[in-house]
């Protein structure tokens, strides 16, 4: 079902924001003039992704570096955790990641909607 | 009739205020399982803080190590509360922890490589607590509220020691009075067996 979000300009470039749509926590964001729709819950362990920050095309957690596609949804890097010698012996079933759970978003008329399940 | 469900009242006065006690219970089993986790590791990496310096730290590492137990057992009981709980298996339970495990560091002799770990851990921890809170807070889910925050001063407090040691920026530390105190989480709410 299509819902309101916000009005275009509230969501400029290449930054992101947290709307609770019926009560769903949802992250919408704009990278490189491209909008984004996303579950606000980290598929890792739940963190919520509205803490993290942008890095180019990507959503990164604060919780434990990990990076998702903002537009595949896809887990695309954990290299910033693997660096230490103690991340290479972590179990790999700590590390499994889903990919993120992304909504249809569109602009219309000068605002944003997102289409929830 | 002895199989119909009985109204939880205690779940759903927090569900009615917009708590979503699906995601809270998995936060909460994630964010113990660290703890259980860390308190395990913690015993080995206490063990390896030896030599004159080792020496000088090893009664901080064990503050932090037995209150990192205290908040698996602080919070434990609220998971159940909730309808949750632990996993059968201790497996899984590790495999689902909110924080890395923290392995002894191939350099342990190196003190400062215990330090930094210790320190990564305790900023998990921060990091895992305070989305329960961020969760609970504004009288959404007070008792779930009350006891996280607690643990979070603890874990505030325990990263403030660490950076203390590996940076000398001061962290108003002065010792426990007895080891794994919990002043926060052991004090006037009882929420632990000492
Ligand atoms: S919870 Fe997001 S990376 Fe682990
Ligand atoms: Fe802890
Ligand atoms: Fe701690």
């Amino acid at each position: 079902m299509q819902h309101w979000v916000c009005r275009q300009s509230d969501i400029p470039d290449n930054s992101m924001k947290l709307f609770n749509i019926n009560k769903a926590d949802v992250l919408v964001g704009r990278i490189s003039g491209r909008l984004f729709a996303c579950d606000n819950v980290c598929p890792h362990r739940g963190a919520s992704l509205a803490m993290g920050e942008l890095h180019g095309n990507n959503i990164y957690c604060y919780m434990h570096a990990y990076e998702y596609d903002a537009f595949s949804g896809k887990l695309v890097n954990i290299d910033s955790l693997k660096q230490q010698s103690n991340w290479r012996r972590q179990s790999e079933e700590w590390k499994r990641s889903d990919d993120l759970t992304l909504y249809p978003v569109l602009e219309q008329d000068g605002s944003i909607y997102v289409d929830l399940p | 009739m002895a199989n119909e469900p009985i109204k939880v009242v205690g779940i759903e006065s927090i569900e009615k205020r917009g708590v979503d006690v699906q995601k809270l219970i998995k936060l909460l089993t994630a964010g113990v399982g660290a703890e259980f986790t860390t308190y395990y590791y913690y015993t080995i990496l206490r063990m390896h803080c030896t030599g004159l310096d080792g020496e000088g730290i090893k009664e901080i590492v064990e503050d932090a190590r037995i209150e990192d137990r205290n908040h698996f057992e602080a919070m434990v009981p609220r998971l159940y509360e909730l309808g949750g709980s632990l996993p059968r298996d201790i497996r899984k339970f590790a495999d689902q922890a909110g924080c890395p495990d923290a392995f002894l560091p191939d350099t342990w002799e190196d003190l400062t490589s215990i330090l930094r770990l210790l320190l990564e851990a305790e900023q998990c921890a921060i990091r895992s607590w305070s989305e329960v809170c961020d969760m609970t807070a504004n009288g959404k889910d007070p008792r779930t509220y009350d006891i996280a925050q607690r643990i979070l001063q603890e874990e505030v407090e325990h990263e403030a020691w660490f950076i203390e040691l590996l940076s000398k920026r001061p962290s108003g530390h002065f010792r426990r009075k007895y080891v794994g105190q919990s002043p926060h989480v052991g004090a006037q709410g009882s929420l632990i067996h000492l």
